[in-house]
């Protein structure tokens, strides 16, 4: 398996990241726009970050209360305790009834968890609706932003990938695209047998689970189909319909900068007696897939994360690499403080590097969730575990051998007084061997006299 | 897996400052004035249609300019226009049924029929000023397809169920969300930006939506 810096030094500068970066800049200017507009804002944050930090404090008591809810709603729950479980479970419950055809709505858990291969083992048809996962499947590629997929797709690619796909003549107009894929989705929609989508939010006073969408799919995957299943991980709830409440108001702005998305869709249960439409069969799947490990860990935190997106806006790495170098379903901040708890840490000891610890995503974060502390946390736990990228090492010990013994820094400082010979007016403009890599593109501020050299001349 | 062992898993979480805040729900002042005309601004601007008539004739009025041209619609229960329905299909307009099958195949065959709905006609649950909202809850007289399916959307409502955002609707109607098997706000029409972030209505829900707010 490659590595993070493999990965991104294939992908920076490239086309899909500059698409990526100006994408994540929009999104950034729509939440600054709407959080501006909203007095509430930080008093809603400072909400949000205690019900989700006290929901999962409390996890297995609303969860239970959530379980007999949705039961006694007419629905079924399934507990996943890892991927196998989960995907053997859905795949079970489409061959029981029958089922060919399925509508999927936009669910990283179900990337996570590589529900479509299994589905598609087992010769199930399973169509991603949400146009952007629809054009990740049709392209064989991976998403690229936990709430845009194809924020590094052009409109070209989109129009040759329909034109080879789906047998239309090429166009790269966006309208005609969107209606490219309404009318090849349509008809699926609405002879689909089953239904899958993940959950945004469920909320255990009332078994409801409430999805999140603009484009509508997440409703017709719902409704047309006579089956729909809900995978949901298992710290995806909060207790109440109040708590749901202060949850959506920060939610889309947020996300996209609207103050709610186009749909905001409650769902309790399947269709009741004498409703004209909606499911007949509703099954709740919740997943664990090692989110109880990191429950009981040091870095717990991130559980709390409601999957704005804001994070990877707001990442001055994630703009320069884009999503496809981490490498995993979850990019950016929020990716790289949960993956290596998540799954093997030895596997992605390398993403809590990735980051500049600038404090950016915790500027933005929602839930307030400290990300830069969790970066560090992840840090210390991969060289626990000597498993972290250990070129740092070598380095660090050389520092920690010279910042502990006065003399020798002292004696390292009038050796750094060299480089002095390399300053023009305060910068240094190119420096020899690896350096260059900083000051082919920038100047170098250069270093000022010492605290000690000026402590030593207070006064004078 | 048993249900009481994925739940002593779910116990392992320990969070020392979680305990110290109420976490209850917090209901923010929201937006003052003119609610309607607050609703009116924020729905335009979610790309929406706001159409401000004082009177039942006028809402009526309305709803045939918007029905010009259109063939099929689907409407059904207890609209604040009575009558509405009657006066379409006497009109010439086709109703579409809303009542699907429970009978897989038939569910199918029956469903297809919606590729040529043309016009949704609802009524709301409620009105969010600040978000320009409109919220919609499924019931016997009340398909989720009619605000889903057709690429129009007429929406009925009157001043009387304005509130002044979706905390607001919450606090003040708590059962509102359970009262059928889905509860939908909907914000503008569907849309989507995933090509290049160009903003494109219509993908899979009305390219229109219209509310009509009477009184």
């Amino acid at each position: 398996m490659t590595s993070f810096l493999e990965r991104a030094r294939a992908d920076i500068g490239t086309a899909p990241i500059v698409a990526v970066q100006s994408g994540a800049r929009r999104f950034q200017i729509h939440r600054l726009t709407a959080v501006a507009e909203y007095a509430a804002m930080d008093d809603m944050r400072d909400r949000a970050r205690a019900i989700r930090l006290h929901t999962l404090a409390n996890l297995d008591r609303y969860l239970s209360q959530f379980a007999d809810a949705v039961t006694s709603n007419g629905g079924r729950v399934f507990f996943a305790a890892d991927a196998t479980e989960a995907n053997d479970y859905i795949t079970r419950v489409a061959t029981d009834r029958g089922v060919r055809r399925i509508v999927k709505a936009k669910s990283m858990l179900t990337e996570e968890i590589h529900l479509n291969d299994a589905l598609e083992r087992h010769g199930l048809e399973v169509i991603e609706t949400d146009l952007g996962e629809l054009i990740v499947q049709l392209s064989g590629d991976k998403p690229s932003h936990i709430i845009a997929p194809v924020l590094h797709k052009t409109r070209f690619e989109v129009g040759e990938l329909f034109r080879d796909q789906m047998d239309v003549p090429y166009t790269d107009d966006p309208e005609e695209l969107n209606a490219i894929a309404r009318e090849y989705l349509r008809h699926r929609f609405l002879t689909a047998d089953m239904g899958i989508s993940g959950v945004n939010v469920a909320v255990a006073s009332t078994g409801s689970i409430c999805l999140v969408t603009n484009e509508g799919n997440g409703r017709l995957s719902t409704t047309a189909p006579r089956i729909h299943i809900a995978v949901m991980g298992m710290e995806r709830i909060v207790p109440s319909v109040g708590d749901l409440g202060v949850i959506l108001e920060v939610l889309a702005r947020s996300a996209t900068g609207q103050k709610l998305s186009s749909y905001t869709n409650i769902l309790t249960g399947p269709r009741r007696p004498g409703e004209p439409d909606g499911p007949d069969e509703l099954h709740v799947v919740i997943v664990d897939n090692g989110r109880s490990n990191v429950l009981a860990g040091s870095t717990a935190e991130i559980l709390a994360c409601i999957r704005c997106g804001a994070c990877l806006n707001a990442c001055p790495v994630y703009k320069v690499v884009g999503g496809h170098a981490y490498g995993t379903t979850y990019q950016g901040p929020v990716g790289a403080a949960l993956t290596p708890s998540l799954f093997d840490l030895d596997e992605w000891a390398d993403l809590p590097y990735a980051s500049t610890l600038c404090g950016a995503c915790l500027e933005v974060c929602p839930v307030r969730i400290d990300i830069p502390r969790l970066l560090l946390e992840q840090r210390r736990r991969a060289v626990d575990a000597k498993v972290g990228p250990m070129w740092m090492k070598r380095p660090l010990q050389f520092y920690a051998s010279i910042a502990t013994h006065p003399r020798r820094f002292r004696r390292l400082l009038s050796v750094g007084s060299l480089f002095g010979r390399l300053v023009r007016s305060g910068w240094i403009a190119k420096l020899p061997w690896r350096g260059s890599a900083w000051t082919d593109t920038r100047d170098l501020k250069a270093p000022g006299r010492s605290f000690h050299a000026r402590w030593r001349r207070r006064g004078t | 897996m048993e249900r009481d062992a994925f739940l002593r898993r779910a116990a392992a979480g320990t969070f020392p400052d979680a305990e110290e805040v109420d976490p209850g729900a917090l209901v923010p002042e929201g937006p003052a004035g003119d609610l309607v005309e607050c609703f009116c601004d924020e729905l335009a601007a979610a790309a929406g249609t706001p159409h401000r008539v004082a009177t039942m004739d006028e809402a009526l009025e309305v709803v045939l300019e918007l029905m010009d041209g259109h063939h099929t619609f689907m409407a059904r229960g207890h609209l604040p226009v009575p009558g509405l329905a009657g006066r379409l299909i006497h009109d010439g307009y086709h109703i579409v049924g809303s009542d699907v099958p429970k009978d897989a195949g038939e569910r199918k065959r029956h469903q297809l029929d919606y590729e040529s709905l043309e016009v949704g006609i609802t009524a709301v649950d409620g009105l969010l000023a600040e978000s320009g909202s409109i919220v919609v809850t499924s019931g016997r007289e009340s398909p989720r397809m009619a605000s889903l399916i057709p690429e129009v959307h007429i929406a009925l409502a009157t001043t009387d169920q304005m509130y002044r955002s979706l905390s607001h609707f919450f606090s003040e109607r708590p059962g509102a969300v359970t009262q059928g098997s889905n509860m939908v706000v909907i914000t503008g029409p569907s849309r989507t930006g995933d090509i290049e972030q160009t903003l494109t209505l219509g993908v899979h829900g009305p390219r229109q939506l219209h509310v009509i707010v009477i009184g």
